[in-house]
């Protein structure tokens, strides 16, 4: 009887109380659970270790040849930034937010299997909100959806009710980006829908967020253009995009949240 | 004593649960091992402990992920109840009864939950190609999974005292 009672409160509590609910289950189980995604972070990092130890010098080498380049971008793209900037203050356009990337590691993936979701560990910050984009060092993964204290829950671009406004290179084609799940070999695919049929689309080519849709800022890659097809109703193209970022063996991701200050032209 | 436990083992089940990768190739199917400390204590406890580890594994499930608060109670719980029935008419200690509870209830909770997930509309779009091979996914994984949390908790409870070891 009084279990029936508990089921029944379960399934009718109101949305604001089953988040609440959910979200203190989540927090007791977070530091468990961080301890465990560290133990085998350690094991991975290890095994990896002892895996690429033959390649390391030549892998060092690289890297430090890698940190120069991308140093000097660093410093011509911080150039462009400011006269950017300036640029916009002389035609009164409204300044953006500055990005904050907020670094979360994942702890676990849905338990279930029936949504594409990670969650992730964000140490309490208190920027981070639901409907936030969530991205990689190589690409965009996700948005967040449900905050607790500690943890959120990111839906990945993988998943079929993931939905993202992108552009596809430089050519003006817009379409709307879901997931298409996992395919038996586990690699991910995501299509793009109602592209504009006048507008040639190849292979490889680049595939971005518009920040049309509000909620994943404009300008981060998404992947790249596997095959292109005319939609069943002639009106439109659709795309087959691979994403860039390995969305199953995601380990650290970050946060992309909007500081309210307004940046200041020095 | 007992309750503890019982709720220690469903929780360690859910972590691993979630911690562990699914299986992409059918149907991202996960270990089903909440499932096998459910239906653990379905088939060495009494009726009402029964329905007290279905709960606690249901919103146990349902609080790590996406799924509405319920819903998993509402598949776990007929599935123990059953087993709990019909107990004493299987070899409830034999690996084979396990082996073979988990092949039919991994593949009864998964169709349960589908039907829940798109009957309230939490979940649209499941191509019934994919519920087909995450139940074969899930009752594949249970031929594993299940005898083997029923080895652990077993054990668990024997090392507290809770019950003693049987001889095989």
């Amino acid at each position: 009887m009084s279990i029936g009672a508990i089921l029944l409160i379960a399934l009718n509590l109101p949305a604001p109380a089953s988040r609440a609910l959910k979200s203190m289950t989540r927090e007791f189980i977070a530091p468990l659970q961080s301890l465990g995604a560290s133990v085998s972070s350690r094991f991975r990092n290890a095994r990896e270790a002892i895996m690429a130890r033959g390649g390391l010098p030549e892998e060092h080498q690289t890297l430090r040849r890698e940190l120069v380049d991308l140093q000097h971008q660093l410093l011509e793209l911080e150039e462009l930034r400011r006269e950017n900037l300036l640029l916009r203050r002389q035609l009164n356009f409204v300044d953006r937010s500055p990005r904050e990337l907020i670094p979360a590691e994942v702890l676990a993936r849905d338990i279930s299997g029936w949504w594409q979701t990670i969650r992730v560990d964000h140490g309490g910050n208190p920027a981070v909100r639901a409907n936030q984009a969530v991205t990689t060092a190589e690409g965009l993964a996700g948005k967040t959806l449900e905050i607790s204290g500690r943890t959120a829950e990111v839906l990945l671009i993988s998943d079929p009710a993931c939905r993202v406004a992108v552009e596809i290179g430089d050519k003006g084609a817009f379409g709307i980006l879901s997931g298409q799940g996992l395919s038996w070999r586990g690699s991910v695919l995501c299509r793009v829908e109602l592209i504009n049929k006048n507008i040639p689309i190849e292979r490889s080519d680049p595939v971005y967020t518009s920040g049309l849709g509000g909620i994943f800022p404009k300008g981060f890659l998404v992947g790249y253009i596997e095959d292109v097809t005319l939609d069943e109703n002639g009106l439109h193209q659709s795309a087959t995009v691979r994403p860039r970022a390995n969305l199953s063996d995601l380990r650290v991701v970050f946060i992309v949240t909007e500081t309210d200050d307004r940046e200041d032209l020095r | 004593m007992n309750r503890l436990v019982m709720f220690v083992a469903l929780v360690l089940c859910a972590m691993a649960q979630a911690v562990l990768p699914s299986w992409t190739a059918l149907g991202q199917a996960k270990p089903p091992l909440l499932l096998g400390g459910v239906l653990y204590y379905a088939l060495t406890r009494n009726n009402s402990q029964v329905i007290e580890a279905a709960v606690i594994a249901g919103l146990l499930h349902d609080s790590l992920g996406l799924i509405p608060l319920g819903f998993s109670v509402i598949a776990f719980l007929p599935v123990a109840l059953l087993t709990n029935n019909y107990r004493d008419r299987v070899f409830g200690d034999h690996w084979f009864t396990h082996v073979m509870l988990g092949v039919a209830s991994a593949a009864l909770v998964t169709f349960i939950l589908y039907l829940l997930l798109v009957s309230s509309g939490a979940r649209s779009g499941i191509r019934m190609p994919f519920v087909l091979s995450k139940a074969l996914g899930m009752s594949l994984m249970g031929i594993v999974i299940i005898p083997l949390v029923f080895k652990c908790i077993e054990r668990l409870d024997y090392l507290l005292g809770n019950v003693e070891l049987k001889e095989v």
